[in-house]
């Protein structure tokens, strides 16, 4: 992180973060989204509104999205994280992701990560989902570039099929 | 306790989704923090006959899955209207609670159900009603440990309406009402709303007296909506003037009255 000072009283924590364990020193009051992306590196999850409005920094935390600008770095000890690099990557893309591409849900793209996780998140508690669960899923994430209908779509497609 | 208690920079912590963005933005200074968030004993929705009993750490999204509670359409209001789904995945209702604010929707919800709050102090625990622990001079000391509540019962008549605008989760108003009818006739009225005094959430006897023995007309809901407002003194702010939100709180509780007027 720019400008991050090493803790003076570090809290020596272990995030789970895609399956993989990772030693962190922390401040005691930074979030888990600065961790994520600025010690960690994750750089999926992004920070815009700070306060849980947006969504855009949303991770899966034990299989549920949340905002991680909501939650200290700390409350993640012992728990599964999943940020959008943990999804897929070029050569094995998630359904999920495929879907996306194919139903051009993709625009300027800043939001994508957390709406694949929030999709994800959404179909491994209810794998078929109705149209209107899907959008109040949604509601957790905003898109600026409006491309709700898009992702509805993509969304629709992998509903019901394989694993997620 | 103790340290949460008597430490002016020190802050208990469960959700978060208050306390941390009021630190990063340097509204609060917190140089302890202290974590409740793993106190799973503390979640937890007890149906014991006419009462439901929740832990403090249960999240909202708990709350609205629990079948009982879904059924109750207050319950559904405040899922459909909840800021978000992700939200309500790590706020907690004993944090709602502990706001004392007309952000929090669940306070006129229990407001109408009766509500009561179990608060955990170093001296032991106490029992204080909803309308006691967030009015103005009620005595908010304590942690809160759980939330009881009424059934309100068959069919219920248990209802919740606000409005906010854009993404902002905060509401303009919000109103919850809580009916028993006897053919037509309203047997008992409990009206609260987020707003009743600045911004403290509160019942407003008035309108609960004059709806009682009343069947639910035009005309009476009509009255019913100008003695609410009369009964109120909402917060202005950033947000909205008094007067608007007395109006807006006064349109909630028609669309409530005519609702159950025609249900009825």
């Amino acid at each position: 992180m720019t400008g991050r000072s090493a803790p003076a009283r570090a809290l020596h924590v272990t995030l789970r973060v895609n399956g993989a364990q990772h030693k962190v020193a922390l401040h005691g009051n930074e979030r888990m989204v600065d961790v994520l992306r600025d010690i960690l590196g994750f750089k999926s999850v992004k920070e815009a509104c700070g306060s849980g409005a947006c969504g855009l920094c949303t991770v899966l935390v034990d299989g549920k999205p949340v905002h991680s600008c909501l939650m200290m770095a700390f409350q993640g000890r012992g728990k599964a994280i999943m940020t959008g690099e943990g999804l897929g990557d070029e050569r094995h893309l998630h359904p999920l992701q495929q879907a996306f591409i194919d139903a051009g849900a993709v625009q300027c793209g800043y939001c994508i990560p957390a709406a694949l996780l929030t999709a994800k998140g959404l179909l491994d508690a209810q794998p078929d989902p109705p149209r209107e669960e899907i959008r109040r899923a949604l509601r957790s994430v905003l898109c600026r570039c409006g491309s709700y209908l898009r992702f509805e779509e993509a969304i629709l497609s992998v509903a019901g099929g394989v694993a997620h | 306790m103790e340290l949460g208690a008597t430490s002016r920079n020190a802050a208990f912590i469960a959700g978060g989704t208050n306390l941390v963005p009021q630190i990063r933005s340097s509204v609060r200074s917190v140089k302890t923090l202290v974590d409740l968030s793993g106190l799973q004993e503390l979640r937890y929705i007890k149906h014991q006959g006419e009462q439901t009993k929740v832990g403090a750490l249960t999240t909202f999204a708990d709350m609205v899955s629990d079948r009982k509670l879904s059924q109750i359409p207050a319950f559904r209001a405040l899922s459909a209207g909840y800021s978000s789904p992700a939200v309500m995945n790590l706020a907690t209702v004993g944090g709602s609670i502990a706001i004392r604010q007309h952000t929090e929707d669940i306070l006129p919800i229990l407001l109408t159900l009766d509500g009561r709050v179990v608060l955990e102090r170093r001296a032991g625990s106490r029992i204080a009603t909803i309308e006691h622990y967030v009015g103005a001079n009620g005595d908010a000391a304590g942690l809160v440990r759980e939330v009881r509540f009424v059934k309100p019962g068959e069919p219920s008549h248990s209802y919740f309406e606000k409005l906010n605008i854009g993404i902002s989760p905060i509401p303009i108003a919000s109103v919850a009402v809580r009916l028993k009818l006897e053919d037509g006739s309203v047997i008992s009225a409990v009206v609260a709303v987020g707003q009743a005094a600045g911004s403290t959430p509160g019942r407003v006897a008035s309108v609960e007296k004059l709806l009682r023995g009343q069947k639910l007309s035009e005309a009476i809901i009509e009255r019913a909506r100008l003695v609410l407002q009369r009964g109120i003194a909402p917060l202005t702010d950033a947000l909205a003037p008094t007067w608007y939100r007395s109006e807006v709180a006064g349109a909630l509780f028609r669309r409530i009255l005519t609702k159950v007027r025609r249900q009825s």
